[in-house]
C-alpha cells in the first residue's frame, strides 16, 4: 500500500510536472501571439491617431477644398509664370555661320543708338564677341543657342542703357563658357588620346551650354552680363528702375560706383586768397563767385556731387522657359 | 472513530518484535497485530548486519501487511550506552552547550561517531540530572536504512531501557516510589530503576536460565543504587521479558516482584505481554505526559522525513502553480481574443480614412509644388527691386551734406552681403557735437533693409572743410541663392 501510495505521488508529481511544462509552452505562444497582437495594435493606432490629426482631416469636403485651392494656386503660379515670360527669346533658329553676321549687325545697332544718343562707346564696342565679330570665327554649332541668348541679353541691357542717357558705355562682359567647354573638351581629346579608342570620359558640365546658373528645380536659367557705364546721378537712378520693370527679368545682382569727383583735393583757402593772385581765373572765382552781377547760380556754384558717377553692374537675365534652352 | 496507527519495532541482534498499533481519539492503545522475525546469520554469504536485519524486516512485513508506514524503532540489545551526569549551575541559554560538552566528556566514543540525545531528569533544580543516551552512528544508520528500505518511514529511534522505563512510569505513575524492573532476555537482562524523575538503567549480560548469576547481577545493581540514591529502598520490583514468568514465582531478588501488567494501557492484548513490554513503551512515549523523550534518529533521517512530509505541500503548490498558470493562459488567450476584435475595427477605420488620404496626398504634394514655384517666383520679382532700394535707403538715411563717394559690394563666400560705401561729409553742415558718423551708422542700423552688423570701417583724419569715411553696410538678408555663388 506504501509503495503503491508513493508511486501514486509519483505519477501526480510526474504528471503535474508535465502539464507545467506544457502550461509554459501554451503560456508562451500565446504571450507571443498576444505581444505581436498588443505591437499591431499600437502600431495602428498611431496610424489613426496620425490622421486623425493630420491636417486637413482625410475627408471628402477636404478633397473638394484642395481641388479648389490647387486650382487657386495654378493660376495665380501660371498668371505670375506668364507676367516673368512677357519679353521671350526669339524663336528663330540661328545657325552658326550666320552668328558672326547676326553679331556684327547687333554692334552697328548699338553704335546707331549710341550715335543718336550720345553716348560715348569705347574705340572697339565687341560686347564680348570679339572673336565672332566682323566676319570672325565660326563658333561651335553647339554653342550657337546659348551665343544667341547672350547677345539678346546684352540687346537688352544696351537698350535700357541707351535709352536712361547715360554719357558713355565703358565695358560690356559676358559669361566666356565656350573657353571652359572648350579647355575641358581637349583634356577630354587628350585622355581618348592616350587610352586608344576608349570611350571619353565626359568632365563636360553641360550646364555650360545651358546658362551661367541653372536653378536647383530647373524653373529657370540665368545669363549673367556685366556692364560697366558712366553717367549722372540721375540716369543711375533711371537704369535701375528700368532694370526692375524692364520685360525681360533682369536683377542688380552686384552695384558698385565711383563719383569722378576731386572734392577731396578741392582748398577753399586758394579760392580766397585768389583775389590776391595774378591768377585771373583765380581772382575771378574769388570775386564774382557769390555776388555781384557775374554770381553764378546756386546750381553753377556746384562743386561736387554733380559729377559724373561710374557704375559696375553685374546683372543677371533670367528666363524661365526651359524649353527654350533644350532646343 | 478513525484511529492513528502505527508500528513499533524493537530490533536487537538477534530478533526484531514488531507490534501494529492503533490510537483512538479517546487516547486508547489497542494492539492489532504482531510478530516477531529472527536475525539468522547466514552462513553461506558474508552479509551485514543491516542486511539481514532488512531481510527479516522484509518477511515479517510481507506476512503482516501492517498497512501504514509510520514507524517507531526501537534499538535494543548491548549497543545502548547510557550515564547519568550532573550539569554544573549554568544559565538557561548555556544547558544546551553545557550538556553537549558533557556528552563529549562522558560518551567513550568520538562525538562525530554516535548517535545520541539526551533528558533532563529534574530541571527545576540548580544543578540538575541529564541522562545521555548514545549509540554507534553506524548501527543506529544501518537499522533506519534497513527500515527505510522497506518503505516504512521512521518517525522516532528509541532505545529499549528508555521505552521500559516509559512502560513503568505510564502505567504506575506514583512519582515518589522507587521502582526497579527487570527486562530478562535470553542473551542479557536490562535493570530498569525509575525514581521519581530519575532513570538509571544497566545492562546485565547474563542469560536468564543462570537464575543465580542474575539474581547476584540485580543484587550488585540495587546496591549500587542504593549507594547513589544515599540508601533509598526500592518500593517494587517489576519483570518483563521472556524470562519473567519463571522469576516471577519466587523471591529472587530479596524482596518479591510481579510481572509487568500492560493491560491497563493496551486494550485487549491477548498475547504473551512480557514480550511487549519495550513496543508498548516505546508506543506510550509518542503521547505520554510522563514519558522520557529520547529521539536517536539520525540527521539524514530527520531530513527524509522532513521533506516525506513536505511531499504532499508540494504536490499541492504543483496544482496551484498548474492552476495559476491555466488562469494565466486563459486570461492572455481573453485579452488576445480582444485585442484581435479592436485591430480588425481599427484596421477597418483606418483603411477607410488611408484611402481618402490617398486621394488627399498627390492634391497636397501638387499644390505644395506649385507654392514653392511660386515663392521662387515671387523671390526673384522681390530681387529686382532690392539694389533699388537698398541705394535709396542709404540715400534716405544721408544727412544733409553727406554723400557717397564710391561704393562696391561686400562678398563673402561668394555672396553679396552687402556694400562698402566711401562717405563725405561737409563739416559745416555737420550739427555742432555731433559725431555724424555714429549717426549715419546708427540710422543704417534702425532701417529694415540692414542689418546691425553694419560698422564703420575707417575713419580717415578730417580735411579742411570735409570729412571722409567709410562704412560697411550689410544685408539684413542675403541678396542672391546659394546655387547663385559667383
Amino acid at each position: 500500500m506504501n509503495s503503491s501510495k508513493n508511486k501514486l505521488m509519483y505519477v501526480a508529481g510526474a504528471l503535474c510536472g508535465i502539464i507545467i511544462l506544457l502550461e509554459i509552452v501554451l503560456l508562451v505562444v500565446v504571450r507571443g501571439g498576444f505581444s505581436a497582437k498588443k505591437g499591431e495594435l499600437q502600431q495602428i493606432h498611431q496610424r489613426l491617431l496620425q490622421l486623425h490629426n493630420r491636417i486637413p482631416y482625410p475627408s471628402s469636403e477636404n478633397i473638394k477644398i484642395l481641388e479648389d485651392k490647387l486650382d487657386s494656386v495654378e493660376f495665380h503660379c501660371g498668371e505670375m509664370f506668364a507676367d516673368l515670360q512677357r519679353d521671350p527669346f526669339p524663336e528663330e533658329a540661328a545657325e552658326a555661320a550666320d552668328f558672326s553676321s547676326r553679331t556684327q549687325n547687333v554692334i552697328e545697332h548699338f553704335r546707331k543708338q549710341a550715335l543718336e544718343a550720345g553716348v560715348a562707346l569705347p574705340k572697339s564696342l565687341e560686347v564680348g564677341f570679339s572673336q565672332y565679330a566682323s566676319g570672325g570665327s565660326v563658333p561651335e554649332s553647339e554653342f550657337v543657342p546659348r551665343l544667341s541668348r547672350q547677345l539678346y541679353s546684352v540687346e537688352r541691357i544696351v537698350d535700357v542703357l541707351v535709352k536712361s542717357g547715360i554719357a558713355s558705355l565703358d565695358k560690356l562682359t559676358r559669361d566666356f563658357f565656350e573657353l571652359r567647354f572648350e579647355s575641358s573638351q581637349s583634356v577630354t581629346e587628350r585622355r581618348r588620346g592616350s587610352r586608344g579608342g576608349l570611350a571619353p570620359k565626359k568632365i563636360r558640365n553641360l550646364n555650360d551650354l545651358k546658362a551661367s546658373a541653372v536653378h536647383p528645380e530647373t524653373w529657370y536659367y540665368i545669363e549673367r552680363v556685366g556692364v560697366t557705364f558712366s553717367a549722372r546721378e540721375n540716369a543711375v537712378w533711371e537704369i535701375l528702375s528700368h532694370i526692375a520693370s524692364a520685360p525681360r527679368v533682369m536683377v542688380v545682382s552686384e552695384f558698385s560706383h565711383s563719383t569722378k569727383s576731386n572734392i577731396l583735393k578741392y582748398n577753399p583757402e586758394e579760392i580766397k586768397q585768389g583775389g590776391e593772385s595774378d591768377d585771373e581765373t583765380l581772382r575771378y572765382l574769388a570775386e564774382g563767385i557769390l555776388v555781384g552781377e557775374n554770381a553764378l547760380s546756386r546750381f553753377e556754384r556746384i562743386i561736387s556731387g554733380d559729377e559724373l558717377v561710374q557704375v559696375s553692374l553685374l546683372i543677371d537675365v533670367y528666363n524661365f522657359d526651359p524649353e527654350v534652352i533644350s532646343k | 472513530m478513525k484511529a492513528d496507527k502505527f508500528i513499533a519495532l524493537e530490533i536487537d541482534e538477534e530478533m526484531i518484535r514488531m507490534g501494529i498499533f492503533a490510537l483512538d481519539d479517546s487516547g486508547e492503545l489497542e494492539l492489532l497485530d504482531q510478530g516477531y522475525a529472527t536475525i539468522e546469520p547466514d552462513k553461506s554469504v558474508t552479509m551485514a548486519h543491516e542486511a539481514r536485519v532488512a531481510t527479516a524486516l522484509k518477511r515479517l512485513l510481507a506476512d503482516k501487511n501492517p498497512q501504514t508506514r509510520q514507524t517507531i524503532l526501537t534499538i535494543g540489545g548491548k549497543s545502548i550506552f547510557s550515564r547519568v551526569v550532573k550539569l554544573p549551575p549554568v544559565a538557561p541559554d548555556k544547558i544546551a552547550v553545557t550538556i553537549r560538552h558533557e556528552a563529549v566528556q562522558n560518551i567513550p566514543f568520538p562525538i562525530d561517531d554516535v548517535v545520541w540525545d539526551s533528558h533532563i531528569e529534574n530541571p527545576s533544580v540548580s544543578e540538575p540530572d541529564v541522562m545521555l543516551v548514545a549509540v554507534k552512528s553506524d548501527l543506529v544508520g544501518g537499522l533506519v536504512h534497513a527500515v527505510v528500505a522497506n518503505g516504512l518511514s521512521v518517525i522516532r529511534v528509541d532505545v529499549a531501557p528508555v521505552a521500559l522505563a516509559n512502560a513503568v512510569r505510564h502505567i504506575h505513575p506514583g512519582p515518589s516510589e522507587s521502582r526497579l524492573l527487570i527486562d530478562i532476555g535470553s542473551a542479557s537482562s536490562q535493570a530498569v530503576f525509575i525514581d521519581g524523575d530519575r532513570t538509571y538503567f544497566r545492562t546485565l549480560a547474563v542469560k536468564a536460565e543462570d537464575k543465580e548469576g542474575l539474581a547476584r547481577e540485580i543484587g550488585r545493581s540495587i546496591a549500587f543504587y542504593q549507594g547513589q540514591s544515599a540508601g533509598r529502598s526500592l518500593s517494587q520490583i517489576f519483570l518483563t521479558g521472556q524470562g519473567a514468568e519463571s522469576y516471577a514465582k519466587g523471591d529472587h531478588f530479596g524482596m518479591p516482584s510481579v510481572e509487568l501488567d500492560l493491560r491497563p494501557v493496551v486494550k485487549d492484548i491477548g498475547v504473551d505481554s512480557n514480550d511487549f513490554a519495550v513496543l508498548v513503551g516505546s508506543a506510550v512515549t509518542s503521547y505520554s505526559d510522563v514519558a522520557i523523550l529520547i529521539d536517536l534518529i539520525p540527521q539524514s533521517a530527520k531530513a527524509e522525513r522532513s521533506l516525506s512530509q513536505k511531499r504532499p505541500w508540494w504536490l499541492a503548490c504543483a496544482v496551484l502553480v498548474i492552476l495559476i498558470l491555466a488562469v494565466w493562459i486563459a486570461g492572455l488567450s481573453q485579452m488576445s481574443a480582444m485585442a484581435g476584435k479592436e485591430l480588425g475595427a481599427v484596421s477597418e477605420r483606418v483603411q477607410t480614412l488611408s484611402k481618402v488620404e490617398s486621394q488627399l496626398v498627390p492634391l497636397e504634394s501638387s499644390i505644395a509644388k506649385l507654392e514653392m514655384r511660386t515663392a521662387v517666383y515671387q523671390n526673384v520679382v522681390e530681387q529686382r527691386t532690392l539694389w533699388l532700394e537698398a541705394l535709396r535707403e542709404i540715400q534716405r538715411c544721408l544727412p544733409s551734406g553727406m554723400f557717397l563717394i564710391s561704393s562696391n559690394p561686400l562678398n563673402e563666400q561668394g555672396m553679396v552681403r552687402g556694400l562698402r560705401v566711401e562717405v563725405v561729409s561737409y563739416l559745416d553742415k555737420e550739427p555742432a557735437g555731433e559725431d555724424v558718423v555714429k549717426l549715419l551708422r546708427d540710422s543704417l542700423r534702425e532701417s529694415s533693409l540692414f542689418s546691425a552688423e553694419t560698422k564703420v570701417f575707417s575713419r580717415p583724419s578730417k580735411r579742411q572743410f570735409v570729412r571722409q569715411f567709410v562704412l560697411d553696410i550689410y544685408f539684413e538678408e542675403v541678396l542672391s541663392d546659394e546655387f547663385l555663388k559667383k
